[in-house]
């Protein structure tokens, strides 16, 4: 089985395509993808704190508002052309603007000032009685996290619940589905799988050293996404600032390790199930073809489980793939339990062993030798 | 010597209808008996479709079959991996890891075959000398012309000096230089007390090489005896060989 494992390994790593999808792609591309979103938010912020409007009337001012606008550090008037149009009589006011260009907070900054002088005149106008807005709304409440988390934090940890777990997946389904269609059905249409059957290893043996080949590409896939994002996390720690610094504020090499961990049991139970779809296939094509049905299968629970409606109960720790969302996102959260990862790893290598078991122990060689 | 006794074999073929797929039982063999002596080459003859093949992979180990016995030096074609030990498989379709050298081919199937390190390399020396493997050792198969791949191939299927050579259509795609050379590799083992099964077309290889000719069609034997009953020459082999098949119906 070693023997076909270290085998595997050494052809796979001369095919230029595949070490690009197993190494290169984990290592550049997820930081790259990392560096563009952040630097689109950075950049939308940025340009968002320190735009600039200019505005025109094109009837008579109002002069409450013209007042507001001035009063304003972001609007200026001009006699060219406007970013905005201004027209109205009373308190009934028009603003003209393109509102396709969804980058700009011109509409936000307009209906805050409106917000603004009708707060202005309320309070006016209760002062009159007097009355204040308070004797008007009595009732408020403010809220405490007692999690001891801050807010920041807990904007951080529901980045990282949604990110890391899509990203790990993505890496090893990626990896595991480009290798999986070469190993066995591969074999089958290049005719070295004849002369491997031919030779004294058992069949089993042959398929469970793929499969380990397999869960270790999976499982090196994982670690090299994890080892860029970590290479790109000590630089955006240090140099990002506002909310792109919130959003890293909870990343952690514990927290890098432990969803690392987590995700080795999922690895092997990927590799298994390509591996026992794909097997029969006649050729590489038919067996990428069925490897996409595997994606589907793990994909949807994993996007499902990341939309933050499911609690980390037993139950659903212990439902394979959906767990390890819901793991990660009460890790990163702070709110994890010591048994927690341990019922999620547990319930993946289950399952995990189980089907890479029926894939070995229910192979006939008939069906290995021709497909079927 | 070996011994195939009573060999029946089966194939489940998928078919798909209107809504669904099912499985059809397809018998391929029935009752095939032969016998291969050592130091003699057997040739298995037969029309596309007759059974050839599944004969010869099921002799390799290589297929399960539903009844009959194939023996050899006391071990049977169901012991496993201790019987695939003594078989060296090449059929024309077969062929190395593309992307690994000839040499890493070799030590691969070489581990395969339970040897070790030291003796692998030696046995690689001593089929560089007989076979001229040159330069193609240290190749990448991918590189290697086909006279080059057939090389390592048979290379391949000597390594572990194998009693039972099984060589199924070795010479089908080869150049007439790369067919001579396979040619003289299996006089040389014949030499060497090995036995041969040897499948082919070519009705020449067989008036060269074999000693022992059985003819495979519709799944029997349809004949089983000396190649001298055939013929002396190719082309009376030939005549031979296409009566009895049609005798049979193919």
């Amino acid at each position: 089985m070693m023997t076909i494992f270290w085998k595997e390994w050494r052809d796979i790593l001369r095919d230029r395509k595949t070490l690009i999808s197993l190494i290169v792609l984990p290592l550049l591309l997820t930081p790259v993808i990392m560096a563009v979103a952040i630097g689109v938010g950075y950049l939308a912020s940025e340009k968002s704190a320190a735009e600039r409007y200019t505005y025109t009337w094109t009837s008579e001012p109002i002069s409450e508002f013209e007042a507001q606008l001035q009063a304003s550090e972001y609007f200026s008037p001009t006699d060219a052309v406007a970013d905005v149009e201004l027209s109205g009589s009373g308190t009934e006011l028009t603003a003209a603007f393109d509102t396709g260009d969804l980058q700009s907070a011109l509409g936000r900054r307009l209906y805050d000032l409106v917000d603004d002088l009708n707060l202005q005149y309320a309070n006016n106008t209760l002062a009159e009685f007097n009355l204040s807005l308070a004797d008007l709304e009595p009732w408020s409440m403010s809220d405490r996290d007692i999690s001891g988390a801050s807010e920041v934090e807990t904007f951080s940890s529901s980045i990282i619940g949604l990110i890391l777990p899509m990203l790990l997946m993505v890496s090893v389904l990626a990896t595991s589905m480009s290798l999986a269609g070469d190993l066995v059905a591969g074999e089958r249409e290049r005719n070295t799988l004849e002369t491997l059957l031919a030779s004294p290893a058992p069949a089993s043996q042959v398929l469970l050293g793929k499969w380990l080949m397999l869960s270790s590409a999976g499982i090196m896939s994982a670690l090299l996404m994890m080892g860029s994002l970590s290479l790109f996390l000590i630089p955006a720690q240090l140099f990002a600032s506002g909310d792109i610094a919130d959003a890293f504020s909870a990343w952690s090499p514990a927290l890098l390790a432990n969803t690392l961990l987590l995700a080795i049991p999922i690895a092997i139970l990927i590799a298994g199930a390509l591996l026992t779809i794909t097997r029969s296939a006649k050729s590489f094509k038919e067996a990428q073809s069925q490897a996409s049905l595997v994606f589907i299968l793990i994909y949807i629970p994993i996007i499902f489980s990341m939309q933050g409606i499911l609690d980390p109960t037993l139950l659903v720790l212990a439902i394979p793939i959906v767990n390890y969302p819901v793991t990660i996102q009460t890790l990163a959260a702070g709110d994890l339990i010591w048994w927690m990862p341990l019922v999620a790893v547990l319930s993946n290598l289950v399952v995990a062993l189980a089907v890479g078991l029926i894939y070995a122990a229910k192979v006939n060689a008939d069906e290995l030798l021709n497909g079927s | 010597m070996l011994s195939v006794q009573g060999l029946c074999k089966t194939f489940q073929e998928k078919q798909k209808q209107r809504w669904k797929t099912i499985t059809v039982a397809k018998p391929v063999l029935n009752n095939v008996e032969l016998t291969a002596k050592s130091g003699r080459t057997l040739a298995v003859l037969g029309a596309n479709g007759a059974g050839k093949t599944t004969t010869l992979r099921c002799i390799a180990g290589m297929l399960s079959f539903e009844a009959g016995d194939i023996s050899m030096n006391g071990l049977t074609a169901k012991s496993g991996a201790s019987w695939r030990q003594q078989i060296g498989y090449l059929a024309g379709t077969t062929r190395l890891y593309p992307r690994l050298t000839v040499a890493e081919n070799l030590h691969y199937f070489g581990t395969l075959y339970g040897m070790d390190k030291t003796s692998i390399q030696q046995r690689i020396e001593q089929l560089d000398q007989q076979l001229e493997l040159g330069k193609a050792l240290n190749t990448r198969v991918d590189a290697c012309s086909t006279g080059m791949h057939q090389k390592g191939n048979i290379a391949r299927t000597l390594l572990h000096d194998p009693q039972l050579l099984i060589l199924d259509e070795p010479t089908s795609g080869l150049d007439i230089m790369a067919s001579t050379r396979m040619l003289e590799v299996v006089k040389r083992q014949r030499d060497a007390d090995r036995t041969i099964l040897l499948s082919t077309h070519h009705m020449h290889e067989v008036a060269e090489l074999a000693d022992d000719v059985a003819i495979i069609a519709k799944g029997k034997v349809a004949f089983n005896g000396p190649v001298q009953h055939l013929g002396q020459h190719a082309e009376d082999i030939h005549q031979s060989v296409t009566k009895i098949i049609q005798g049979v119906g193919v």
